[in-house]
């Protein structure tokens, strides 16, 4: 909770303002019964008709008053609430962007979203509400218990007697539904996961024929949680039952006893009636007590988890090296092993491209291609060895000097909704819309963009067009090549392109990575063949390098690939 | 930023529509007596709890204005054993109200599901399971929502406002008319606030809806943004969506922090004019003391309903939109069936495809003009580079879609005259990538078929070997399995799809061989677990292994959706065809365990 004093602090005086109107607004409210009381006592007293009005008017007088003060307490307190809530996710988004790669890989997306819906909700209930009905309460019960006491000590003791059972009751309540709602939150997690892969695997369902079972599995699941909604429904009842008891309880009580000391002619009735009013509005600040308390407890470690989220550290930190690096890349016996893996990713690599040159990666499906890539990105940092750029390590140059001059396009396309112009200029959004076309040209998808019906502003996404595996690669290598990077990385890009397809595109690019630094991934011997160097990998580790024919002639990995891509194009064209 | 086409969730229209209501009743029809006892006990609480103030004016007027002290003990007796009976009321409709709707919801969830597991295969080819998942439990949920508070306690609202006007007419017409004066400027301010705070809170929900999508998406694509260096023009575009919550927000708060105040301003002014008017009244001897403090209490009273009512309708209009899009969901048709299993059906006999032509969109031919007899208890194996209609030609087996022209049948049956659920009934298919449920082995080979008796499950794992996976892990078959099986390799995921199909001791087996690298030791294990599978019944292979398609009986090779070539191994290879270059792609080269594509 401490974390929120620095947010807090930034709105000290709206805070400080809200708080005095909340005292104002108590002030005015808790006048508007003594009005009454003095108003139906000096009409008992026979008192002309014009001092009653008096304190008729004073009651209104004060009811606007105290409602312009509410105004206030309300604008202020809430207000601030909201805009630190708005602070708060701000600079969340911003840690998180900043945060490792390997962050990401052992969280979820879905608890990292919690944090900025759910985390956040509890943590801004607690400023803004939280803040003002805790004090407004304690205010609230302080004023009304003097004035009761005013009225009468003695009445003000024995209404009491049913107070403590309020205060006991709630607390018990609260607790106990806090547990329960968690149950029929927990059951609802059950109920969707449950839905959600029976749906997913309804071809296996329906092919062994159990829709019946997963139904009947289904409906008890539903039994359970009408069960457990209905544990809280009648814990809730009870509960708000009691209160009304419990709460008229205390008026039976003002009643008897006030009636009495009104026969008696020891209380006017005027006070009785004021005091049946402070009571009655005792009760919600007595009964809120337990409420808020579990709302600042959940708001508490909503925010310790927030918190753990601001200050996780970056391992990846900028180094120094702010000079602008040339496009000259060495790994120096690197060596990978990804945050809690059992095994090397990559062991003991080294290779080194020279400025203007292309290297070729060939390797399994897991043999630690993308993760060389992954290195000179600084995704990560080697487990050991060095990552050389222009002759100095990685680490030591500044990171964002490092990323500018690398263009990347990953095997994985992952476009953003947005229209497929502003997808392609993702990395630089001012680019003319020329360059744009351009690109799209280079990567052969312009012809196909220009036949959708909105061209370049063809959203991308569910409701827009879905694009083609293909397609959507293929926007992705144009959106790496936009900014004219020094250092071209292709993660097996066109991996659902066609072999053809993606022999002309490479074809087209080769002028193009002439003039760069490029090293291709892929699991097409075609895609590589041409490059000036190439590196076979099997299990992290370079089994063989050499160019194309010194490859085929070692009869190893390579060849057998090669040999059987040959094999594979020829079916296709001769059947 | 062009992304509002993603927010047809957050359209409302009118609160109620009177069609979607009527269908929504429908749920409730079988609580129709709960519904009846809730709504009596809901108007006998709001009268109860109305006696209150009437008590007050009683004790005042006949007993304390007369010094009677026996009278009033007998008054607050009263009292309390009202509050008492009204705590029980109020606890029994509660109650009841909550199970009406929980019973409602739960019938729609089982209604939907069922459904769901009806619509043909091919909805889910166009419709992502997340989105149909929403409609399943968030919009349930929401619908919950009106059943519980809305509907029925929207009555209770306006039982407890008639109530009050009935009680102050009756007291005294002229004040009672003098203090409903508030009444239409409080409906009136209510309208207006009602609005603003709606639209405020449609922009907070949009605006958040924005900033959820937003945040979906850009935590997908860090490694983009990193490469890029996007962050800091990401946080601007983060901003501005930020900022729109938080000024959409700020203007509901400005909203309520107005409108709670006036409410609280119309409030007084209404006890003051009570007492302005009441007051000469009770001097005129024309109103009692205790009727002038009742009138206060009860005018006290009159706010909560109203503006209860207005949060009422803001839950209907939830409700109706959810319920649409529900009912839409329950309106897709569902694939059509039949009821009785034809004469003669036998799945033990032999299954022909009679000029079978299949598209799965209409435009594009999956598969083409394809005849071919597949032999009772003998194996047939596929074979055919990707995309050339192996998968399809296993599927249409099953039925998961429908034809285009030609017929499939068994023994002479054609497929589409058995009911479903019966056919696949004597049908395994064990898929090339293992979808496995959350739960346990057992419950994954058991698929929720009670009537399975334990010695066969036991016998199923033992002859597939899942024994070897099972004996190293602590609970045996009883251990738990991730969601989609992520804790299983793909070889033991397999096992346990082949303890599956061996439990189900299907006449008809279909298999869809993993390519995927398993090790040596599982491989071993699997190509014994397959022969035990196969022998004694008729089984259909998409083939990538050399002794699977050795020892078939038939080859059937597929190329572009075309049945092209048909024989054994030996045949095949003789003809020199599509066969024999795949068999040579394959096995003179790789490791000589896999033929053709997946």
């Amino acid at each position: 909770m401490r974390a929120l004093f620095p947010y807090l602090r930034r709105y000290r005086s709206v805070v400080l303002l809200g708080l005095f109107a909340m005292l104002l607004y108590t002030g005015f409210s808790r006048l508007i019964p003594w009005l009454l009381m003095l108003g139906i006592d000096s009409l008992k007293a026979g008192e002309p008709l014009e001092r009653v009005g008096l304190f008729g008017f004073g009651m209104a007088g004060a009811a606007a008053l105290g409602g312009i003060a509410l105004y206030f307490q309300r604008w202020l307190l809430i207000g601030a609430s909201r805009k630190i809530e708005y602070l708060l996710r701000t600079e969340l988004f911003r840690r998180v962007q900043r945060l490792d790669m390997a962050f990401f890989t052992d969280k979820k997306t879905g608890d990292l979203m919690a944090h900025f819906t759910n985390d956040l909700n509890a943590v801004r209930d607690v400023m803004g509400p939280g803040i003002m009905y805790s004090t407004s309460m304690g205010l609230a019960i302080i004023t009304s218990v003097s004035l009761m006491i005013a009225i009468s000590p003695m009445l003000t003791l024995l209404s009491f007697l049913p107070y403590p059972f309020i205060s006991f009751v709630t607390f018990h309540f609260a607790r106990k539904m806090y547990r329960y709602s968690r149950r029929v939150q927990d059951l609802f997690g059950d109920i969707s996961s449950r839905a959600q892969e029976d749906l997913a695997g309804t071809r296996v369902i329906r092919a062994f024929a159990q829709e019946e079972s997963s139904a009947n599995a289904f409906h008890t699941l539903n039994e359970e949680y009408l069960s457990a909604n209905m544990r809280v429904a009648r814990h809730r009842a009870h509960f708000f039952a009691s209160m009304s008891v419990l709460a008229g309880a205390g008026l039976v009580v003002a009643l008897l006893v006030g009636g009495k000391q009104v026969i008696d002619g020891r209380l006017s009735l005027g006070a009785l009636v004021a005091f049946s009013a402070y009571l009655a509005e005792l009760t919600w600040p007595v009964i809120a007590i337990g409420w808020v308390t579990s709302m600042m407890q959940r708001g508490a470690s909503a925010m310790g988890r927030i918190q753990q989220v601001l200050d996780a550290e970056a391992t990846i930190v900028s180094g120094d090296v702010t000079s602008r690096p040339a496009p000259r890349i060495a790994f120096e016996n690197v060596t990978l092993r990804y945050p809690e893996a059992a095994t090397d990713a990559l062991t003991d690599v080294s290779f080194a491209v020279e400025p203007n040159h292309t290297l070729g990666i060939v390797g399994r499906t897991g043999s630690g291609k993308s993760t060389i890539l992954r290195l000179i990105l600084r995704f990560y940092d080697p487990t050991d060895g060095r990552v050389m750029l222009d002759g100095v390590d990685i680490r030591e140059r500044d990171l964002g000097a490092v990323r500018s001059i690398v263009g990347y396009a990953p095997q994985d396309a992952f476009l953003f909704s947005r229209p497929l112009a502003e997808n392609i200029a993702y990395g630089d959004p001012e680019a003319p819309h020329a360059r744009i076309e351009e690109m799209a040209g280079v990567v052969r998808i312009r012809e196909e963009i220009d036949g959708f019906p909105k061209g370049f502003d063809t959203l991308v996404g569910e409701r827009g067009v879905t694009l083609s595996g293909g397609q959507r690669q293929r926007v992705s290598l144009a959106r790496a090549m936009l900014l004219n990077p020094d250092v071209l990385l292709l993660d097996d890009t066109l991996s659902n392109v066609d072999a053809e397809t993606e022999e002309g595109i490479l074809g087209s690019l080769r002028q193009y990575m002439r003039e760069r630094t490029s090293i291709i991934v892929s699991h097409r011997i075609s895609a590589v063949r041409q490059a000036d160097w190439i590196i076979v990998l099997e299990e992290g580790r370079v089994t063989e390098e050499g160019v194309h024919d010194t490859l085929l002639a070692n009869k190893g990995l390579y060849a057998r690939l090669h040999e059987r891509q040959r094999l594979a194009a020829e079916i296709e064209r001769t059947s | 930023m062009s992304n509002d086409h993603h927010y047809e969730d957050d359209q409302l229209g009118r609160a109620v529509d009177r069609r979607l209501m009527a269908r929504l009743m429908r749920y409730l029809r079988p609580s129709a007596w709960l519904v009846v006892a809730a709504t009596v006990l809901l108007i006998l609480a709001s009268l109860v709890g109305l006696a209150g103030p009437m008590i007050t004016r009683y004790a005042i007027d006949e007993h304390i204005a007369r010094g009677d002290y026996r009278g009033l003990v007998w008054v607050c007796v009263l009292w309390l054993a009202l509050l008492l009976i009204g705590g029980g009321l109020q606890y029994a409709q509660l109650v009841l109200m909550n199970l009406i709707g929980q019973r409602a919801m739960m019938k729609l969830r089982d209604e939907l599901y069922q459904h769901l597991q009806r619509v043909p295969i091919s909805f889910y080819d166009r419709h992502p399971v997340g989105r149909i998942m929403t409609r399943l439990t968030n919009d349930v949920e929401t619908l919950n929502q009106m059943f519980t508070q809305g509907v029925v306690a929207i009555f209770g609202d306006i039982f407890t406002l008639l109530g009050i006007m009935i009680v102050l007419l009756i007291m005294n017409t002229e004040l009672a008319l003098v203090t409903f004066l508030s009444l239409p400027l409080l409906f009136w301010i209510t309208m207006i606030f009602r609005a603003r705070i709606r639209r405020a809170f449609r922009q907070v929900r949009v605006a958040l809806a924005r900033i959820n999508t937003y945040l979906q998406e850009n935590l997908g694509g860090i490694p983009v943004t990193k490469s890029l260096r996007r962050e800091e023009r990401n946080e601007a575009e983060f901003d501005e969506l930020n900022i729109a919550h938080r000024d959409a927000f700020l203007r509901s708060v400005r909203a309520f922090s107005i409108y709670i105040p006036l409410v609280e301003i119309i409030a007084a002014l209404a006890t003051a004019a009570i007492l302005w008017f009441g007051g000469g009244k009770v001097l005129r001897d024309a109103l009692t003391f205790g009727s002038l403090v009742a009138f206060v209490q009860y005018a006290g009273r009159f706010f909560r309903p109203i503006r209860d009512l207005t949060d009422k309708y803001n839950i209907l209009q939830d409700a109706m939109a959810a319920s649409e899009r529900i009912f839409k969901l329950m309106d897709e048709d569902e694939a059509p069936d039949v009821d009785d299993v034809p004469k003669g059906f036998d799945t033990t006999r032999d299954i022909r495809y009679e000029d079978v032509r299949f598209s799965y969109d209409g435009t594009k031919t999956i598969l083409d003009s394809v005849s071919v007899e597949i032999p009772a208890g003998k194996t047939t194996a596929i074979v055919g580079a990707t995309g050339s209609g192996k998968t399809t030609f296993v599927s249409l087996l099953l039925r998961f879609y429908e034809l285009a022209a030609g017929r499939i049948t068994i023994g002479g049956t054609d497929i589409r005259d058995v009911p479903r659920r019966k056919l696949r009934s004597h049908m395994a298919i064990v898929q090339q990538d293992v979808f496995l449920f959350a739960g346990t082995i057992e419950e994954n080979i058991r698929l929720g078929n009670t009537t399975m008796s334990q010695e066969r499950i036991n016998g199923a794992v033992r002859l597939s070997h899942t024994d070897r996976l099972t004996d190293r892990l602590q609970d045996g078959i009883r251990s738990k399995v991730a969601e989609r099986g992520g804790s299983f390799s793909t070889g033991e995921r397999q096992l346990i799809a082949f303890a599956r199909a061996l439990a189900f001791d299907p006449d008809i087996l279909i298999l869809d061989e993993a390519t995927a690298s398993v090790d040596s030791e599982t491989e071993a294990l699997i190509q014994d677990a397959l022969n035990k599978l196969l022998t004694e019944r008729t089984a259909i292979v998409i083939a990538h292994r050399l002794s699977t398609i050795r020892n078939a009986d038939q080859i059937l090779v597929f190329h572009h959706g075309r049945l092209c070539e048909r024989g054994t191994h030996d045949e095949l290879l003789e003809a020199d065809g599509v066969y024999a270059r795949l068999y040579r792609l394959q096995f003179q080269l790789d490791d000589g365990t896999r033929v053709g594509g997946n």
